[in-house]
């Protein structure tokens, strides 16, 4: 007994996690990684030949296209959003708490809804076609594509990096000051290393978000893996293809996330939690006419731009009487989806990101990695590997409204884990000790004392993640009871008849829909924010 | 007429969320290898003053000259950065992502000789073997001689320190804070400190400034203050006291509920003015022949002296509770009866009421 306790403390580093928090990592872990093994193993079942003829074909160009749209789109957001957060959080430019607002919003167009909004416009037969008799730009290159991906996915780095930026204390500001640096210079050499944590693992978000993504790329009409997968398995009815395929996708993904848990590890630092006295805001004088261009150009294509595309457009539908009654109910069928998935996410990120920080272990660094497998293993393959478990195993829950939610929350956990792990990175882990030392359950440490401090990342993590689930395409396709309609399922389906004017109602109400719950978790987290200082 | 070394003249602050001014006309001046200690309750306007002669925050009115060149005024604004004035902060704000080596380096810039330079000044803290050591993995005082190391390492014209060792336990603060001044002697460094804690104030500074509602009471030498203080104020903020009431009655008598009180010195207040005077607990003199008497409420005996609380007894009055002082090697307890002699030691002591 003396020797299998001690192996066990020595696996911990002589801090083993209690049952409930090594349960909780588990069993997510678990359920992440069944699906995985099923295309895995479907994929190693496929004959060699398979292998060489896709290895030969497809997959040196598949390759390419997703590795430099991901990689430019993520360059491109995270360029946009430390622009950004930096000008709202450390300028004196007005109206912050407006600018904060509107540059979360280009969040509630999913990709996809924007590339719609863009084809509109910009497609071939488009309103510019019509207005000046030329598109101007091919909407279907690879910049554009580009292009149009970062203006609805750079909100993740910006939100992300912003509140960052607002943890930082004035005072190291003014140390540097009276240490005779420059403004310049204290941004290189402290704030650029303090919110370096934030912007790597918004960038991965993005990365990952762009090789996963599926409705956008495919509308688009750029071949990623998502859509290649994808039209292996419902074109042609290849399940070992799309397995081989989806094997590769894994692979890339794993590299991407040793390499993320490589460039974190030595860039996180405890800030003394007393110090947090807001920065002055720095002059930026003659700057603020670019500022502004900058602002304005941003906020034009990602907001105003398709924005009015789709209420323009929207408008034409009811007028055209596209618009029944049964649009409430796609929007009922969603908002029941993806509110109990934002709250699943929510309550796992936190023992996760904890069991992370706290826990640290070799045990703990492979759960972990499971955990984030949402965010590499695209919907449409999550989705397979639990159709296919459910009709062997559990058959009653085929066709449930409850596996949609499961399946999105296994999407989407990542997400929620990834947003809390930032925020905890910032904490002294003297913090939960000291609970601890005051004779306080594990749990009680947990909701009370851990959550009010990293609650701004895990509520800016649920919010992410509700946005998400509303949106999400491929997977609700996939998992949908018979007949459960949901406005991405109708506009998907719509819109891949080419009835442009039949998608935009549907895009425009996910679009509102996505205002709200995003409108009141920000306030929450502003808040709380505003609680703890 | 010679300036000096710093000088604030009639400076003036107020932050655009109040109406009222927090700092209002003051005035200021240090000489050089002077320690001048800031003192005042929280929200006095201390931590403005410091952050004023910074340059983290701007003022309204006024001038600040430092070695005779404005450094701040209506037209004259040198950015922190360019003054040379350094400045420990309460939470030593050491940047999280630099090891102490690397803080204490961040000061230099790129001067040649910044190796050198580090690692000589992290000897002379006592800091050489933790200076890889990143500020999570620091005590309170390796941190604070480390914020320490970077604000002296640019030999600055004038230091600053917001109450640097309030964040320390009180074991080891005397220490860190002894071994603080000793360096800071060596160096002859210019130093403005700033406390609320005012044992701390009487026993480091060269100077005490007493700041209260935006203005400095009073400006002197720690005896000064302790002995002479200008205002009630300042006499009940500096070291206990007790406070009694009374009426003039001749230069060196004042009428009291405890009877006629005398006085050392000839008070310069007219016949039948309403006063104040301030009897610290030692000038409560025990006597067996006492003219007093009263009884130990509580007593807190610290092995030299107790630090006891009596109730006097005051003909028709509620009793009046007074700090006084009992040697250490008497026998007392509570309940037990004392007599003793009051006395007004000086003419600083008594305060005119205004009515």
């Amino acid at each position: 007994m003396g020797l299998i306790n001690r192996t066990w403390l020595n696996i911990w580093k002589g801090k083993p996690p209690g049952l409930a928090l090594l349960l909780i990592n588990l069993l997510a872990a678990f359920a992440m990684v069944l699906p995985l093994i099923y295309v895995l193993s479907r994929a190693a079942a496929a004959p060699w030949e398979k292998w060489q003829i896709l290895f030969r074909s497809r997959v040196p160009i598949l390759m390419w296209n997703t590795i430099s749209l991901a990689v430019i789109v993520a360059l491109f957001t995270t360029i946009l959003g430390v622009i950004l957060a930096w000008l709202i959080e450390h300028t004196d430019l007005p109206w912050k708490k407006y600018m904060r607002l509107l540059f979360t919003l280009p969040l509630v167009f999913p990709p996809y809804i924007g590339a719609l909004t863009y084809i509109i416009i910009f497609g071939k037969r488009g309103v510019m076609y019509s207005l000046v008799g030329s598109s101007i730009i091919d909407v279907f290159s690879f910049f554009s594509v580009a292009f149009i991906l970062s203006m609805f996915t750079f909100p993740y780095t910006y939100l992300t990096v912003s509140a960052s930026l607002r943890k930082i204390s004035g005072n190291y500001e003014e140390a540097g000051r009276s240490c005779g640096a420059s403004y310049s210079s204290i941004f290189k050499r402290v704030m650029l290393p303090l919110v370096k944590p934030a912007i790597l693992s918004s960038s991965m978000i993005i990365l990952f978000y762009i090789i996963a993504d599926f409705g956008a790329v495919s509308m688009l009409r750029y071949t990623t893996f998502t859509s290649s997968i994808y039209f292996q398995m419902v074109g042609k009815l290849d399940r070992s293809g799309a397995s081989i395929l989806s094997t590769l996708l894994i692979a890339f993904g794993f590299f991407v996330l040793a390499l993320k848990a490589k460039l974190l590890k030595n860039n996180s630092f405890y800030q003394n939690p007393k110090s947090n006295r807001v920065m002055n805001p720095l002059k930026i004088g003659r700057f603020k006419p670019l500022a502004w261009l900058f602002i304005l150009f941003v906020l034009f294509f990602s907001l105003v731009l398709p924005l009015t595309t789709l209420l323009f457009w929207s408008v034409k539908a009811i007028h055209q009487g596209v618009v029944g009654i049964k649009t409430l109910y796609y929007i009922k069928n969603s908002l029941i989806i993806s509110v109990g998935v934002a709250f699943i996410t929510m309550a796992l990120s936190l023992p996760i990101a904890y069991m992370k920080y706290r826990r640290p272990s070799k045990i703990t660094t492979v759960l972990n990695s499971f955990c984030h497998l949402g965010s590499i293993v695209p919907g449409i393959l999550l989705a397979l590997g639990i159709v296919f478990i459910t009709n062997k195993y559990l058959p009653w829950l085929v066709g449930s409204q409850a596996i949609l939610i499961i399946g999105h929350s296994m999407r989407f956990l990542s997400r929620n884990i990834q947003s809390a792990e930032s925020s905890m990175a910032l904490i002294s882990p003297a913090l939960d000790e000291t609970a601890f030392s005051l004779g306080k359950r594990f749990g009680t440490v947990l909701y009370k004392v851990v959550l009010p401090t990293v609650s701004p990342g895990v509520l800016s993590g649920g919010a992410m993640v509700l946005v998400s689930s509303l949106k999400e395409l491929p997977m609700t396709l996939m998992l949908r009871p018979p007949g459960f309609d949901t406005l991405s399922v109708r506009l998907w389906l719509s819109a891949s008849d080419g009835f442009y004017i039949n998608a935009a109602p549907s895009g425009l109400f996910i679009v509102l829909a996505s205002i709200i719950p995003l409108y009141y978790l920000i306030k929450k987290e502003k808040v709380n924010e505003n609680g703890i200082s | 007429m010679k300036m000096a070394y710093l000088e604030v003249k009639n400076l003036s602050k107020k932050y655009n969320t109040s109406n009222d001014y927090v700092l209002k006309r003051l005035n200021l001046s240090i000489e050089k290898g002077e320690l001048v200690t800031l003192l005042g309750r929280s929200g006095c306007g201390k931590t403005t003053l410091l952050r004023i002669l910074c340059g983290f925050e701007t003022h309204n009115k006024g001038d600040i000259l430092l070695k005779d060149k404005i450094i701040s005024n209506k037209n004259i604004w040198v950015p922190p950065e360019k003054r040379n004035i350094g400045i420990v902060f309460q939470d030593y704000a050491l940047f999280p992502n630099m090891t102490a080596w690397g803080n204490i380096a961040f000061a230099l810039g790129k001067d040649k000789d910044k190796t050198t330079q580090t690692d000589e000044m992290l000897k002379v803290m006592g800091l050489y073997d933790i200076r890889n050591n990143y500020p999570h993995q620091l005590s309170g005082g390796q941190q604070q001689r480390v914020a320490l190391a970077r604000a002296l390492i640019r030999r600055p014209d004038v230091l600053l320190m917001d109450e640097p060792f309030s964040n320390l336990d009180l074991e080891i603060r005397e220490m860190v804070r002894d071994e603080t001044l000793k360096i800071l002697r060596e160096i002859e460094a210019t130093v403005i400190f700033v406390t609320h804690d005012q044992m701390e104030a009487l026993s480091i500074s060269d100077k005490i400034a007493v700041l209260e509602g935006g203005k400095i009471q009073q400006y002197d030498t720690p005896y000064e203050i302790y002995n002479r203080p200008v205002n009630m104020f300042v006499a009940e903020f500096i070291g206990r006291v007790n406070i009694l009431e009374g009426i003039v009655q001749d230069p060196n008598t004042i009428s009291t509920s405890l009877g006629n009180i005398n006085s050392k010195e000839a008070i310069p207040h007219q016949k039948g003015t309403r006063a104040r005077f301030i009897v610290r607990p030692e000038d409560v003199v025990l006597r067996d022949a006492g003219a007093l008497k009263g009884t130990i409420i509580k007593s807190n005996y610290q092995g030299s002296l107790y630090d006891a609380l009596i109730a006097a007894d005051v003909a028709c009055h509620d009793p009046l509770y007074l700090r006084i002082l009992v040697p250490g090697s008497m026998n007392i307890k509570a309940g037990d009866r004392l007599t003793f002699d009051i006395s007004i030691k000086s003419k600083h002591h008594v305060f005119a009421t205004e009515f």
